[in-house]
């Protein structure tokens, strides 16, 4: 596995991250849901341009694929959905130790069962301990911030 | 109780961002990755569409009065899916969605530190590099 094909997947996260931290803002002045259409909307005209370009497939064929793949676009959105529902409610620090735990779980399954036409990687004993740490490093980072978040919550309330 | 569905449906949604992957990589496969991530867009433009006309309880007009920066989530999000539905189809979606997570906890740490994007500012401290530390060994476990 070349360094290369990590460091996609990194930069990926780091666009992710950047992007919760704009939207967040931006949801405070124009609304979640708002936000979230803001973002789909000017994605599909970067896209328009990029997959013009660049894109060396063909958009023709999303007619003859299995029906089940173009079932991808309703996860981002029911994603959102439980996110607007979730956060006001168990706070941002939550949420997202919740979102990655979903993230991790779910992946995993995915790589050791084959689903979706993927390639089978058994879940053995390094995946389980690498899991394992990534929860400890979650309850590092978000230590502090959860009681601050707990103690503001119960002061609002 | 009702906090456990809460809980519960945070869950929910961060399957759906693997599943969200798995799948995108699949059809990248078929119809090319960047044509995957239009598709996922221009769906999820139609979808949220609707909802902000019958649901939304904000105002789309401040658009044009909130600083410029705030306006690059779009952008943001077509970086994170194209290259996510890209890796998935190269090294897979565990070890992808392994390499998001900790991109994804490194950055917000960095955000932080340094109060950028208007986020609070969190120095690195202790507990931090601790965690920094954990998540390299867990992402070499993973791969």
């Amino acid at each position: 596995m070349s360094l290369i094909m990590m460091i996609l997947p990194l930069l990926a996260g780091i666009g992710l991250s950047v992007q919760s931290a704009v939207n967040g803002t931006l949801g405070r002045q124009i609304g979640t849901i708002e936000s979230a259409f803001f973002t789909f909307f000017t994605g599909a005209i970067v896209l328009t341009i990029v997959v013009n370009f660049f894109g060396q497939g063909n958009m023709l064929n999303l007619h003859e694929v299995p029906r089940w793949q173009l079932l991808c676009a309703i996860f981002g959105v029911i994603y959102l959905s439980l996110m607007v529902l979730a956060v006001p409610k168990i706070g941002v620090t939550s949420a997202v130790i919740s979102v990655i735990v979903g993230q991790l779980l779910a992946s995993m399954a995915i790589d050791h069962f084959g689903w979706f036409e993927s390639v089978v990687v058994p879940f053995g004993w390094k995946r389980l301990i690498g899991v394992v740490l990534m929860l400890a490093a979650l309850y590092f980072v978000f230590r502090e911030k959860r009681s601050d978040e707990q103690q503001a919550a119960s002061t609002a309330a | 109780m009702t906090k456990l569905f809460i809980y519960a449906a945070a869950i929910i949604a961060g399957m759906s961002l693997s599943i969200e992957a798995a799948i995108g990589g699949a059809l990248g496969e078929r119809i090319g990755e960047l044509e995957s991530t239009y598709y996922i867009f221009i769906i999820g433009a139609m979808a949220t569409f609707l909802v902000t006309l019958f649901f939304g309880k904000g105002n789309l007009k401040q658009i044009f009065t909130v600083p410029r920066w705030n306006l690059t989530g779009g952008l943001l999000g077509v970086v994170y899916l194209a290259l996510l539905v890209i890796s998935v189809t190269l090294i897979g979606v565990g070890v992808s969605v392994t390499a998001v997570i900790v991109g994804q906890i490194v950055m917000s740490m960095v955000i932080e530190h340094f109060g950028l994007l208007g986020a609070q500012r969190i120095r690195l401290n202790a507990n931090r590099l601790i965690a920094a530390g954990l998540l390299a060994v867990s992402f070499i476990l993973i791969l």
